[in-house]
């Protein structure tokens, strides 16, 4: 009997750090989000995890398989450019020494960055290891981030139709096949551009109903994909914008997030072209005023310098005296109710219009007014004939309703071309209506919107003399006693204001 | 200078024409007066000597640029001697340009609308 003894502990220990080194390699590949695969010299698969089996969907059957070339083919259907991968990859198992980094990009959309590097053991390389990681959602921020700077860039000019239209070039292709802007004006919503992938397929998608309502959607026509946001400003709709994609792609909630940004950005672009636009107004507006201002004062002024003078020196005619001195005082009236108007104005906007109401008879206020007009009626070669039903009563601020039939009387013996002005008072159910029609040179279409807007007129600053204020003050306080006042107007044939105000005070 | 001697004022404002019109007509001028650019063509057809003309700038229908182009291509007037009136001081870098021969800014002093019709008047030009 022959017994041989050897000692194992040292084989025993070997075994159990094999073992511990392994686990410690698999559950160390296992906790990384790569997908990681060994291939060995022979082409055999020498290690993965299972991130990499999930990002390449590759079933367990196959992966057992050890066989880089089938693993290889199964993969490269889901590319985009498969042969580009197929060459890249043999490029690199053709220089075993080389490390390697490239983009694999899916043909679901997904891209992949890609690493590899040889497998060494001491100075020999023996394997080489394949790292692949899912760097989809951090191209998709970088390009919509690059995208929407790109839309920024464009939307901070302050011609913002023209920022707009250049806004929808660059959403197409990133944003889809398709983008329309439409905006919103006084006329309703004008499409500003359609832009198009393919020029020989135009896009016109209609408005969805529920981008018109303020929210943003995705929704599906046929087989194609839309995406629609509003423009939305601090007081309403502005506008929309509408992408369209073809079969190939079908909007996420992650498009609309990017859209819904866009359309932030475009509605806040709007808005500054708005307010630069109205700020520029006012200052057109204020310039204009003053230089009106300074016209209309410097009128009378010189009417009153030479006249003042002239009695002065001896250089009027005696028999001509009291021409000039109701010279001085007419002009001197002219400037003082600038100055009212021009207070006036400062209350109005400041909303600090006081009424005291009291029991006024409109023909009284009218006939009173008239009387005041009498020199300017002979000098413009108008009649002023007033019909007025008997009683007209109400609970008015007489003084303000004195400005009002004042302003509408010196506006029909300005603009009346010397033709008859009538006036007509009438009851109304609760109310009362005045009437003051000229037959003169009337106001174009155009104006009649703004016509009773502060500092706007009817005609050219340079043609007649006027703050442009008088209608501003009529409008300002036939609406604070709760009453309203229209114009009808046709150039060349004359103009009717009708002021409406109910009886009652409050 | 002297009696006898026509000048046209064309202004739109009633009391500043009525108190120029007086002033010179105290002074022995003939005035003829115009409410805008169009009147004053009127009063200046078949007129075969040009008169001194005080034209203001703004004026409704007709301004006095357009009067003055309308002027200048009259054969028989288009040298009339023109004093170009205006609120806004801007015209006397404007006067040379429209040919004006000499302009005033209003508020302006009697004195020197007079000095000015004295020495433009037709006499002084003859």
């Amino acid at each position: 009997m022959v017994g041989s003894c050897w000692d194992v502990t040292e084989l025993i220990d070997a075994a159990k750090t094999r073992e511990r080194l392994l686990s410690l390699l698999q559950a160390t590949i296992e906790a990384t989000d790569d997908g990681m695969l060994v291939v060995g010299h022979d082409r055999k698969v020498a290690l993965r995890n299972r991130r990499f089996l999930d990002l390449w969907k590759i079933p367990t059957g196959l992966a057992d398989s050890k066989d880089d070339q089938s693993l290889l083919s199964y993969v490269r259907d889901q590319l985009e450019n498969p042969e580009e991968f197929i060459r890249e990859v043999e490029e690199v198992y053709a220089s075993p020494e080389a490390e390697s980094t490239g983009q694999v990009r899916c043909s679901d959309g997904r891209i992949f960055e890609r690493y590899s590097a040889p497998q060494r053991i001491g100075a020999a390389v023996v394997g080489r290891v394949w790292c692949f990681r899912d760097i989809s959602e951090r191209e998709r921020l970088l390009r919509s981030a690059l995208f929407l700077s790109d839309a920024s860039r464009l939307l901070a000019s302050l011609e913002v139709e023209q920022a707009l239209d250049g806004l929808a070039r660059i959403a197409v292709p990133y944003m889809g096949d398709g983008c329309a802007i439409d905006v919103f004006g006084a006329g309703g919503p004008r499409r500003l551009v359609a832009i198009s992938r393919d020029p020989r397929r135009p896009i016109s998608p209609e408005l969805h109903p529920g981008v018109l309502g303020g929210h943003s959607l995705i929704y599906q026509v046929g087989r194609i994909s839309y995406l629609g946001v509003p423009l939305l400003m601090k007081d309403g709709l502005a506008g929309a914008m509408t992408f369209a994609a073809g079969a190939h792609r079908r909007y996420q909630p992650r498009d609309q997030e990017v859209a819904e940004e866009l359309a932030r950005r475009a509605a806040l672009a709007l808005d500054n072209a708005r307010l630069y636009r109205r700020a520029q107004e006012a200052l057109r507006a204020r310039d204009e005023f003053l230089s009106v201002a300074a016209h209309e004062i410097r009128g009378p002024l010189t009417a009153i310098h030479l006249a003042a003078q002239a009695i002065r020196k001896g250089k009027a005619r005696p028999e001509a005296l009291s021409n000039m001195l109701a010279v001085v005082e007419r002009e001197d009236r002219r400037v003082s109710q600038f100055v009212d108007e021009l207070l006036d104005l400062g209350r109005m906007r400041e909303g600090r219009l006081q009424l005291q109401y009291e029991t006024v008879s409109l023909g009284e206020v009218v006939r009173d007014v008239a009387r005041r007009h009498d020199a300017d009626l002979i000098r413009s070669r108008s009649t002023l004939s007033v019909v007025a039903e008997e009683n007209v009563v109400g609970q008015w601020d007489r003084f303000r309703l004195e400005q009002v039939v004042n302003n509408l009387l010196s506006n029909a013996v300005k603009f009346g071309l010397g033709r008859p002005i009538e006036v007509t008072i009438r009851a109304r159910p609760g109310g009362a209506e005045l009437v003051v029609q000229d037959h003169g040179i009337g106001i174009e279409p155009e104006v009649l919107p703004r016509l009773f807007k502060p500092f706007e007129r009817g005609v050219s600053e340079r043609h007649y003399g006027g703050l442009g204020l008088g209608l501003h003050i009529v409008k300002t306080i036939v609406e604070a006693m709760r009453g309203s006042v229209r114009v009808e107007s046709a150039p060349e044939t004359g103009t009717v204001f009708t002021v409406d105000l109910p009886t009652g005070a409050n | 200078m002297g009696p006898g001697e026509r000048i046209l004022v064309v202004e739109d404002d009633d009391d500043i024409r009525e108190v120029v019109e007086e002033v010179l007509s105290s002074e022995g001028y003939r005035v003829d007066v115009a409410k805008d650019g169009l009147d004053a063509l009127g009063k200046l057809d078949g007129a075969s000597r040009p008169p001194l003309i005080l034209l203001d700038m703004m004026m409704p229908r007709m301004d006095g640029e357009a009067f003055l182009r309308a002027l200048r291509d009259l054969p028989a007037l288009a040298d009339a001697a023109v004093v170009v009136i205006s609120g806004n001081a801007a015209v006397r870098e404007k006067a040379s340009a429209l040919h004006a021969a000499a302009c005033l800014v209003k508020p302006f002093e009697l004195d020197e609308l007079l000095g000015l019709v004295r020495r433009l008047g037709p006499i002084h030009r003859d």
